[in-house]
């Protein structure tokens, strides 16, 4: 047995649900994902607006409280004489007071403070904690056409200046507060000069580092102008135009990013490089008073790590979790389909296996309990069947066997012409029974009452089956018990037939009968007709005769009154043909009978010198017009033809397909009713007999093997004073002349067992002789008729 | 059924009738059941061929094998009434100097009781 290598029902479970899982699991994954990101980054977003706008509000107040400090000196010196009044002590109350402030300076307009100078602008700066001082004006710095002074001076203007790197002081990065001085103290409204304090963006750089909100995110404040103030890397500080930066990262996002800061705006966008960072969000807003813009870089990879790590421990949450799914519903499927397993293995047994097989129990689900009681329905049905059809089988192998015998039987009750045939030199019979059903009632019959009378007969009983057969084998015996009795009197076997059948027939069945005698030496035909059908004589000038004389009627029910024979006188070669109607109702498709006149027709036109063709002719003829359709009646014919003239002596016996040494039996058989006939002394015949049997054991003994189609031929000629025999057969060579030659040599003795046949035939026979022809044996000898 | 054997007598001598024709399809069958029947005895045996109708070579043969079987037993064969044409077959096979044939059943007896 071979197992279907069918995927189990376990693996389509795992398969359809973590299909659907895995399904169910990536669109999470993904939504989740999805929206993580989106409320990452308003939450980023959120979160450096928030950071972003503390450092601005740090960054203005910062700036604010320098402004104010500006402001308030400019306006006490308004009020006070301010040319008179020490400018270093107030440059000096400023830097003390404000650490933030790295240097002040008052910067005269020409000429106010002294005809004769044009600059006057006292500074006070911070070197190493200690405060120092020098006149611009003693330096060739003409301060007049500086933005710091000019700007103010013109337009009554606070100014704040882009900012720049401060090098003679401390080196660091510094800005400066402009505030222009108008005097209100007695003239008022005139200027007098401008205050500047100086301080350095140096801790703008510590501040923005402060703030972190990713590990390497970073903020950067640029100008209006696109300089570059604070930035974690200290070399873009002041070094170059911003803009110039973003056109070196080739990316148009950036720069238009930077472009808006330049412009004020705020804004959280996504570029794809922003200074040396890949893929990064930038955060950006303006410094209300300033002109400046602060921005925050968000690296992208930075702000999802944790929503990839989460995402990353989902998957693995996921695999797990689908391992477990998939150990699970194989242990489940598994547990569920063991019964149907259990179940469907029983199955592959043979019924006879499977019905004494116990079906197991079972308790886990409903389905496979009913499937489980449905098994059991089944096998207890199957098992009823079965012993239903054992018996049934048994019923019908009895009657169809006993059937077969029957039709074996019946069979065998009939004369076989087609065997060898005795009668060869003064009659050929031919017959033919074909019962439409195994056994059927029709039969024909024929043997010699003596030597020189052959009883025939033909008959249908009337009806189809077994009780027909039954009917007809009691017909076939009692007629032939009769012809026993009564001999030559043809009215007495039929009378006394009909009177048994008469008397013994409860069902009242009939049968129609055509019996004959017919005389071998005057070829007289002496004949009873019982209701059968007319048997036609064919003449050798093809002239068709039909005997249409009934004399009685059928036998069985009526007992007969007076019975009187027909005669007839036929000639050489005179063929008498007998049917029953089986042959002229057979029926067609159509349900058209075959009919007497096609029968006579066919026998007409007939045209074959042998009419032992004539048979199977009509049979040939029958199966034609009936073609498909089923046999309807039993069909029997029997042919009888005359021999020209009793010149022919001879019996040839002519054997095929012979298959054992049981052959002598019908040789003995033949060759003792020929003999009888012939009136030869059993003494000859006993000696022929023995001849034969030597030869034919013989052959088998030693030289029929291996010869697939065993054949023999007798042929027996009585001539005046012996019988001349002539035997043949197909076996390997073997030449019996030289043995019996050797045997006669030597006297018989226990010693000599084989060659005690040879010396029979030598002693049996006269002139035996031997030849080889046309791959047979042929041995020749005679024997004396009267010993 | 071609061949049969009664038995007659069943001490010694034992009588066996034969019926029948003893031919080359007979002769293994009488051959098996007469050995199968002389299996269990030790005596001189007469067979009364009166309804023997034909005897051939093979039945020969067979009539030898006894002979032969009980020859070792110093014990004798010998027959009565066989028909005309059996004893021709008998006398020509050259059996007779074997098996002698006795006029008659007392004859038979009365010879082998003497052995």
């Amino acid at each position: 047995m071979t197992r279907v290598k069918n995927k189990s029902f376990a693996f389509y479970l795992s398969v359809y649900i973590l299909s659907i899982v895995i399904l169910i699991f990536t669109f999470f994954l993904i939504y989740n994902y999805t929206v993580s990101r989106k409320l990452l980054l308003k939450n980023v977003e959120e979160n450096a607006r928030h950071l972003s706008n503390a450092a601005v509000n740090q960054i203005e107040s910062y700036f604010k409280c320098i402004e104010k400090t500006a402001q308030s000196t400019a306006l006490f010196m308004a009020k006070t004489d301010t040319l008179h009044y020490p400018s270093r002590q107030i440059l000096k109350d400023i830097l003390s007071s404000n650490p933030e402030i790295y240097g002040s300076c008052l910067a005269f307009k020409p000429y106010i403070s002294n005809g004769n100078t044009i600059y006057n602008a006292p500074y006070c700066f911070k070197t190493n904690n200690q405060l120092c001082y020098k006149n611009l004006a003693d330096t060739s710095y003409d301060y007049l056409s500086w933005d710091w002074y000019r700007i103010p001076a013109e337009g009554n203007h606070k100014i704040w200046s882009e900012p720049y790197f401060d090098e003679g002081g401390g080196n660091v990065l510094m800005t400066t507060f402009s505030v222009p001085i108008y005097q209100s103290y007695g003239d008022t409204g005139s200027f007098m000069g401008v205050l500047t304090t100086d301080v350095s963006l140096q801790w703008l750089n510590d501040l923005l580092a402060g703030i972190k909100i990713y590990d390497s995110a970073y903020a950067f404040l640029i100008s209006n102008s696109g300089r570059v103030l604070s930035h974690p890397q200290a070399d873009l500080i002041m070094k170059e135009n911003i803009l110039e930066i973003a056109k070196g990262t080739n990316n148009t996002e950036f720069q238009i990013v930077l472009q808006h800061m330049m412009q004020g705006k705020t804004g959280f966008e996504k570029v794809q490089r922003a200074f040396s960072d890949r893929k990064s969000w930038i955060y950006y807003t303006s410094l209300a008073n300033n002109t400046w813009s602060l921005g925050f870089v968000i690296p992208e990879s930075d702000l999802y790590a944790d929503l990839q790590l989460l995402n990353k421990d989902l998957f693995y949450i996921l695999i797990t979790g689908i391992i477990l799914l998939i150990g699970f519903i194989l242990l489940i499927a598994n547990k569920l389909t063991k019964p149907v397993r259990k179940l469907a293995g029983m199955m592959h047994k043979e019924s006879e296996a499977f019905i004494s097989m116990p079906i197991p129990e079972i308790k886990e689900s409903t389905e496979i309990v009913m499937l489980n009681d449905s098994f059991r329905y089944l096998q207890k049905e199957l098992k009823r069947y079965i012993s239903h059809l054992k018996d049934v089988t048994i019923a019908k192998e009895r009657i169809e066997s006993e059937l077969q015998i029957a039709s074996k039987l019946q069979l065998s009750m009939l004369p076989d012409a087609n065997k060898a045939n005795v009668f060869k030199n003064k009659i050929d019979i031919t017959s033919y029974m074909q019962a439409a059903k195994e056994v059927g009632g029709d039969f024909y019959d024929y043997f010699f009452i003596d030597r020189s009378h052959l009883f025939f007969a033909i008959g249908d009983v009337s009806g189809k089956g077994m009780g027909a057969a039954l009917f007809m084998s009691s017909t076939i015996t009692l007629l032939r018990a009769y012809a026993k009795i009564a001999g030559n009197d043809l009215c007495r076997i039929l009378q006394l037939t009909s009177d048994y059948l008469q008397q013994n027939n409860p069902e009242k069945y009939f049968v129609t009968l055509f019996t004959g005698i017919l005389s071998l030496e005057t070829k007289e035909l002496t004949y009873l007709n019982a209701g059968h059908n007319y048997p036609v004589i064919l003449s050798e000038d093809a002239e068709i005769i039909l005997i249409n004389h009934t004399h009685m009627l059928p036998l069985g029910i009526i007992k007969p009154t007076q019975i009187s024979p027909s005669h007839i006188t036929l000639h050489a070669k005179d063929v008498l043909f007998l049917y029953t109607d089986g042959v002229t109702e057979a029926m067609n498709e159509k349900q058209a009978l075959f009919s007497t006149q096609s029968l006579l027709a066919l026998l007409r036109n007939y045209a074959h010198p042998d009419k032992r063709k004539l048979i199977p002719s009509v049979c040939q003829a029958l199966k034609t017009f009936t073609a498909t359709a089923p046999q309807q009646d039993d069909i029997t014919m029997l042919c009888l033809q005359l021999h020209n003239n009793e010149s022919n002596q001879d019996l040839q016996l002519f054997f095929t397909d012979i298959q054992n040494i049981s052959i002598l039996t019908d040789i003995q058989h033949q060759i003792e009713i020929f003999l009888n006939l012939k009136e030869i002394p059993v003494k000859s015949m006993h000696r022929l007999m023995l001849v034969l049997e030597e030869l034919i054991t013989n052959a088998f003994k030693y030289a029929f093997s291996n010869i697939g189609n065993k054949t023999i031929e007798i042929n027996i000629h009585v001539s005046s004073t012996h019988l001349e025999v002539e035997y043949s057969d197909n076996s390997h060579a073997f030449n019996i002349n030289s043995a019996i030659a050797k045997s006669s040599s030597t006297s018989p003795g226990l010693d000599t067992l084989g060659k005690r046949g040879f010396y029979i035939i030598d002693k049996m026979t006269d002139t035996f002789t031997y030849r080889r022809e046309n791959n047979k044996n042929i041995s020749s000898f005679k024997i004396i008729k009267n010993p | 059924m071609t061949i049969a054997f009664s038995i007659l007598r069943s001490e010694n001598p034992i009588i066996i009738s034969i019926d029948g024709r003893l031919d080359a399809i007979s002769a293994n069958s009488f051959e098996t059941s007469i050995h199968d029947y002389l299996s269990q005895k030790n005596d001189n045996l007469i067979f009364d061929l009166e309804k023997l109708a034909y005897i051939s070579s093979a039945g020969i043969r067979v009539f030898l094998l006894l002979i032969n079987k009980l020859e070792a037993s110093k014990k004798k064969i010998g027959i009565i009434n066989p028909d005309e044409m059996v004893k021709e077959i008998i006398e020509i096979s050259g059996l007779k100097d074997y098996m002698p044939i006795f006029e008659d059943i007392e004859n038979a007896i009365a010879s082998f009781k003497r052995v």
